[in-house]
C-alpha cells in the first residue's frame, strides 16, 4: 500500500492542469500549442498515477483501499470518504485511459475557445475519478452532478448544428434524475444519519423505504446507462457532440449508470432490487431487442453506434440484476468493453465525418481501396460490437447470457437476439461504409499519430478478448462480494 | 436614553451623520468632479466605520431603547450581509452613475439612510420600531427607483413602486392596530406572552388572524413574493441597474432576517397558522418565480423572477422553524447576495459600442465568450452556481434547503423545489448559451474597472471553492443562530 493520498492526488492533478490553463496569457502566440501540451502531459502523468495505483492495488483484499477519511462538512457528518475496490479502479483505469486520447484525437481539430476545451476535460477527468473513488453519497452525488457542466459546455460549444438542442436535452433530463437521487440521498441520510457507504451496506431499511429510494436512484441511473423509455437525449447528444465529446460520453459517462446499480442499488436496498427485477428485465430486454431494430434503420452513422450503445447497456442491465456471479462479472467487463469498443466506433465515426465532411451512412462507400489501415481497424472495432469471439465483446455478452440463462430461460432467449441484430446492424452499417466502388480523390488513410490511437484499442480489444482474465482478476472479488 | 443605547446605536448614528454630512456637503460644494470624489470617499469611510462600530463597539446581547432594539450575534450576522452588500453596490453604482451622468450627493445620502432603516429593522423587537425602520427604508428606495429621472421606464417604476408600496405599508399598519388591540403590546415578546395567555383561555382567534396575515401580506411585499411580487419585475427592470442589485439583495436580507425573528418570537406559539400561509406561498413563489422567468430577454426581468423563485426556496427554510432550517435559510441568502452581486457587477462592464447603452437584453450577449473569456467564464460559474449545480456553492445552499425540508418530512416542497429549480436551470442555462454558443456579434464595449475585477474574483471564488471552507461558515451560521 502507499503511503500518499494517491486517489486525491488523482483527482486533484487534473484540476490543478485546469487551473494553471485559466492563468496562461491569451495573447501568447503560442498559446494554443502551451494549452495542448500542458493539458496533454497532465492527463499522461495522471494515466501513469492510475497505473501506480494499478501495481500497489491488492487483489486478495475484499475491503476497500487506499481510504482517505476526514471529515468535510461538521454539522452534517459528511465525510470526505475514498476507496476503491475492484471495480472502481477497472472504471478508473478506463478513465485515465481515455481522456488523454480525447485530447490527442483533438489536437488539430478543435481551434475555438481551446483554453476552454482543454479545461473541460480535466475537469470532467476529475470529477469521473472522484466519482468512481468516494464512499459518501454526499460526495458521490458532487460529482456525479458536477460531471453535468463540463460536458454540457462541450456538447454545446464545439458540437455540430442542432448542438443547443442537443446539450439542453441532455442535461435536463440527467439533472432531472440526479435530483430525485438527490432527495433519495437526503431520505436516506435522515434515516439513517450517516451518508457512509460502508455503514449504509449495514443498516436494515424497511422494504417501503427501499422501494421509494431505489426508485430514486434508479431514476438517475437508468436515465444515465440510458434504458428504454429514459433514452431518447442519447442519440440527439452523441450526434452533436465534438467526437472527443462522444467518445468520452459512450466511453465513461454511459457506464455511470452501471456503476451506480452496482455500487449503490444492489448493497443498499437488496430486497427492492428483487422486487423491482422482473421490471428491469423487461426494460432491458425492450432496450436491447427494440433499439436495435431502431439502429437497423438508421441513416446516420454516430447515431447508429449511439443506438448500438444503448443495445448493449440493456445487457449490463440484464447482467446486473440476474445478481449471479456470471450476470455480475460478466457486466464489469462488458461496461469496460463497451467503453472501448464504442470509444473506438466513435473515433472511427469522427475521423470519417471529418475526412467526408457528411454523417449519413449512404454517403460513404468503397473506403476499403482508398483507406486500408482504417478500414481494418474499423474492422475489428465492428467486430468487437457484434460480440465476435476473441473480442472483449464476446466475454462480456457471453458471460451475461450464462447469467441470465441460470435464471430465467425466456429473458435469456429472446435478449440472445440482440446479439444477431447487433450484427446485422453493424455488419451492414461496415459493408455500406467500407465496401463498395465509390470512388474519392484525396481522401488520406490514418497519419502515424492516428494510427497509434487506433492501435491502442485494437491491441485492448483483442488481448483482453484472449486473455480475459487480467481484468476479471482485478475486479472478481469486489463483484462476488455483492452476492455473498 | 442613556450611554450604553447611543453605544449599541453607533453603527446607525455614523449612517446618518454620513448622509446628512454628504447633503451638506454637496450643497456648498458645486465642483462636480471633485464633489463626486470626495462625496463618494465619505460615504464609503462612514460605511466601513459603521460596519467596523457594529462588529467591535456594539455590545451584543443588549437591549436599548427601552427595548426597541436589540442586538445579538443573529442580527449581526444580518447586518453584516447588508454592509457587504451595500458596499459592493455602493462602489458598482459610483461608476454606473457617474458614466450615465447621473450621479449626485443624493444617491449616496438615499443608500445610507435605507441601510440605516435596514438595519433598525434587523435589531428591531418592537412593533413600533419596525414599522419605521420599514418606512424610512421604503421611502429611499422609492426615490432610489426613480431614480434616473429623465427616463421614462424609471419614473414609471418608481411610482409604481410608491403605490404599491404606500398601499402595502397601510396594510401593514392596519394590522398592527390590530395586533396592538387584540394584546395591548408592542414589544415582541410582550405579544408572545399575551397571545399564550390567550391560547391558554380558548378566546376568539378571528381578529387576531386577520391582523397577522395584514402584516405577512406588507412583509411579503417588502421580500416580493407570491402573490405580492407584480411590482418586481417592472421596478426592477426600470431602475437604474446597479439599483436593482441593490434591490434584489440588501432589502431583501434586511426583510427575512426580521421575518425569522418576528415569526419565531412575538408568533412563536402560532406556528400552525403561518406554516400553512407560508407552505402556500412558498410553492407558488417557486412555480411562479421559474416558470415566468423562461421568457424573458430582459436580464434584470428575469433576475427579478428569478429572485421570486429564490426567496420561494428561502422560506422553505423559514417555515420549518427550527435550527437547521434557520441556519439554511442564512447560508441560502450569503451564497445568493454574493452570487446575485458577481452578477451584477460582471453585468455592469457590458456597454454597448453602438449606442453607448449598457446591455439588458441578453440576446446582445451573443458570443461574448469570444471577446472577453474572463466575464463568459465568471457568468458561467456564477449562472451555474445559481441553478444549484455542485460543486458550486449554489448546490449547497440548495441542498441545506432541502435537508431542512426533508428533515421535517416536507416531501412535497422538496419534491416541488427540485421540479422548479430544473426549470429554472433552463433559463440559466440560455444565458449561457447565448454566451458560450451563438455566434459573437462584436458590438460589446466591455471595460472592467480594478475594483469590479477583484469583486468578481472574489464571489468566483467563494462560488467554486466554498466546499473547503463551508464546515467553518456553518460554524460561524451556528454561533449566530436565532436564540
Amino acid at each position: 500500500m502507499l503511503n500518499i493520498p494517491i486517489l486525491s492526488l488523482l483527482i486533484f492533478f487534473p484540476f490543478l492542469g485546469s487551473l494553471i490553463i485559466l492563468f496562461i496569457n491569451k495573447n501568447d502566440k503560442s498559446y494554443k500549442k502551451k494549452v495542448k501540451e500542458i493539458g496533454l502531459w497532465t492527463t499522461i502523468i495522471n494515466f501513469c498515477l492510475s497505473l501506480i495505483l494499478l501495481y500497489s492495488f491488492d487483489k486478495t483484499e475484499i475491503q476497500f483501499q487506499f481510504v482517505e477519511n476526514f471529515k468535510l462538512i461538521n454539522d452534517l457528518n459528511i465525510y470526505y470518504y475514498l476507496g476503491i475496490d475492484g471495480i472502481s479502479l477497472s472504471f478508473i483505469l478506463l478513465t485515465t485511459l481515455l481522456i488523454p486520447i480525447c485530447i490527442v484525437i483533438s489536437w488539430t481539430k478543435i481551434n475555438e475557445h481551446i483554453g476552454y476545451f482543454i479545461a473541460s476535460f480535466l475537469i470532467i477527468e476529475s470529477f469521473l475519478i472522484g466519482l468512481f473513488s468516494s464512499l459518501d453519497l454526499f460526495i458521490f452525488f458532487i460529482f456525479f452532478e458536477g460531471s453535468l457542466i463540463p460536458l454540457f459546455l462541450i456538447i454545446g460549444i464545439w458540437g455540430g448544428k442542432n448542438r443547443v438542442y442537443a446539450s439542453y436535452k441532455f442535461f435536463l433530463y440527467t439533472i432531472f434524475g440526479s435530483l430525485l437521487m438527490l432527495l433519495g440521498i437526503l431520505t436516506l441520510y435522515f434515516y439513517s444519519g450517516t451518508s457512509n457507504l460502508t455503514l449504509l451496506m449495514k443498516t436494515d431499511i424497511p422494504f417501503i423505504l427501499q422501494i421509494w429510494l431505489f426508485l430514486s436512484f434508479f431514476a438517475s441511473f437508468a436515465i444515465k446507462i440510458p434504458m428504454w423509455p429514459f433514452h431518447t437525449w442519447l442519440p440527439d447528444a452523441h450526434v452533436e457532440a465534438p467526437t472527443a465529446g462522444s467518445v468520452i460520453l459512450a466511453g465513461i459517462l454511459l457506464k455511470l449508470g452501471g456503476y451506480g446499480f452496482l455500487r449503490f442499488s444492489l448493497p443498499l436496498f437488496p430486497e427492492a432490487s428483487n422486487f423491482f427485477t422482473p421490471l428491469i428485465f423487461i426494460l432491458s430486454v425492450i432496450s436491447i431487442i427494440y433499439i436495435s431494430i431502431l439502429a437497423l434503420s438508421q441513416t446516420n452513422i454516430k447515431k447508429l453506434i449511439a443506438y448500438s450503445s444503448i443495445a448493449h447497456m440493456g445487457f449490463v442491465t440484464l447482467g446486473i440484476f440476474s445478481k449471479n456471479l456470471e450476470g455480475l462479472q460478466g457486466s464489469v467487463f462488458q461496461m469496460i468493453s463497451h467503453g472501448l469498443i464504442s470509444a473506438a466506433l466513435f473515433l472511427s465515426a469522427g475521423f470519417l465525418i471529418d475526412k467526408m465532411q457528411t454523417k449519413k451512412i449512404e454517403d460513404f462507400g468503397g473506403l476499403f481501396k482508398q483507406m486500408p489501415k482504417f478500414s481494418i481497424f474499423f474492422m475489428i472495432y465492428c467486430l468487437g460490437a457484434i460480440s465476435f469471439p476473441g473480442t472483449t465483446g464476446f466475454i462480456g455478452e457471453f458471460l451475461i447470457l450464462i447469467g441470465i440463462f441460470k435464471i430465467n430461460y425466456s429473458i435469456a432467449f429472446v435478449s440472445a437476439f440482440g446479439v444477431i441484430l447487433s450484427a446485422c446492424y453493424i455488419l451492414w452499417m461496415y459493408n455500406r461504409v467500407c465496401f463498395g466502388n465509390k470512388n474519392y480523390s484525396n481522401i488520406a488513410d490514418l497519419n502515424i499519430k492516428d494510427t497509434l490511437v487506433f492501435l491502442i484499442f485494437v491491441l485492448l480489444i483483442i488481448i483482453l478478448g484472449i486473455y480475459p482474465n487480467i481484468l476479471i482478476s482485478i475486479y472478481e472479488l469486489s463483484t462476488n462480494k455483492l452476492i455473498y | 436614553m442613556q450611554l450604553s443605547d447611543i453605544k449599541s446605536f453607533s453603527p446607525e448614528i455614523i449612517l446618518i451623520f454620513g448622509s446628512i454630512f454628504i447633503l451638506i456637503y454637496g450643497i456648498f460644494f458645486t465642483n462636480t468632479k471633485e464633489l463626486n470624489k470626495n462625496i463618494f470617499y465619505i460615504a464609503f469611510i462612514s460605511l466601513f466605520l459603521s460596519l467596523y462600530f457594529s462588529l467591535y463597539v456594539v455590545d451584543l446581547g443588549i437591549n436599548s431603547f427601552n427595548n426597541l432594539l436589540n442586538n445579538d450575534p443573529y442580527t449581526a450576522f444580518f447586518k453584516f450581509l447588508a454592509f457587504i452588500g451595500t458596499i459592493v453596490i455602493t462602489y458598482i453604482s459610483y461608476n454606473y452613475l457617474k458614466d450615465l451622468n447621473i450621479l449626485k450627493p443624493e444617491f449616496f445620502f438615499l443608500i445610507l439612510l435605507s441601510l440605516t432603516g435596514i438595519l433598525i429593522l434587523i435589531s428591531s423587537r418592537n412593533i413600533i420600531s419596525m414599522y419605521l425602520s420599514l418606512e424610512l427604508q421604503s421611502v429611499c428606495l422609492y426615490i432610489l427607483a426613480a431614480y434616473r429621472k429623465y427616463d421614462i421606464r424609471s419614473s414609471e417604476s418608481g411610482i409604481k413602486y410608491f403605490i404599491i408600496g404606500a398601499l402595502s405599508s397601510g396594510i401593514l399598519l392596519y394590522g398592527l392596530s390590530i395586533i396592538y388591540a387584540f394584546t395591548n403590546a408592542t414589544d415582541f415578546y410582550e405579544i408572545s406572552k399575551s397571545i399564550n395567555l390567550s391560547l391558554e383561555n380558548n378566546e376568539n382567534f378571528l381578529i387576531l388572524n386577520v391582523g397577522f396575515i395584514f402584516i405577512l401580506c406588507g412583509l411579503f411585499f417588502k421580500i416580493a413574493i407570491v402573490p405580492f411580487h407584480m411590482w418586481a419585475p417592472d421596478v426592477y427592470e426600470g431602475s437604474p441597474t446597479s439599483i436593482t442589485a441593490y434591490f434584489t439583495t440588501v432589502p431583501k436580507i434586511g426583510a427575512i432576517g426580521f421575518l425569522i425573528k418576528f415569526l419565531n418570537i412575538p408568533f412563536e406559539s402560532y406556528s400552525d397558522a403561518w406554516f400553512q400561509i407560508l407552505y402556500f406561498v412558498s410553492i407558488v413563489s417557486m412555480i411562479l418565480g421559474s416558470i415566468a422567468a423562461v421568457n424573458q430577454n430582459n436580464i434584470k426581468r428575469l433576475l427579478a423572477y428569478s429572485s421570486i423563485n429564490h426567496m420561494g426556496f428561502i422560506l422553505i427554510g423559514v417555515l420549518t422553524g427550527n435550527e437547521i432550517g434557520i441556519k439554511s435559510v442564512q447560508l441560502y441568502i450569503s451564497i445568493y447576495m454574493v452570487s446575485i452581486l458577481g452578477i451584477f457587477t460582471s453585468l455592469l462592464c457590458l456597454k454597448d459600442k453602438i449606442n453607448g447603452h449598457y446591455l439588458e437584453n441578453i440576446k446582445n450577449f451573443s458570443g461574448l465568450a469570444k471577446q472577453n473569456s474572463f466575464l463568459s467564464f465568471s457568468f458561467a460559474i456564477l449562472l451555474f452556481s445559481l441553478a444549484g449545480l455542485p460543486p458550486l456553492s449554489g448546490f449547497f445552499a440548495k441542498l441545506y434547503i432541502l435537508i431542512s425540508a426533508v428533515e421535517s418530512k416536507l416531501y412535497f416542497l422538496a419534491i416541488i423545489a427540485i421540479i422548479t429549480s430544473i426549470i429554472s436551470a433552463y433559463y440559466y442555462l440560455k444565458i449561457i448559451k447565448i454566451i458560450f454558443f451563438d455566434k459573437p456579434i462584436n458590438n460589446i464595449y466591455i471595460n472592467i474597472p480594478i475594483f469590479s475585477k477583484l469583486i468578481i474574483l472574489i464571489t468566483l471564488f467563494i462560488s467554486i471553492f466554498l466546499i473547503i471552507f463551508l464546515s467553518d461558515l456553518l460554524e460561524i451560521i451556528t454561533t449566530v443562530a436565532l436564540v
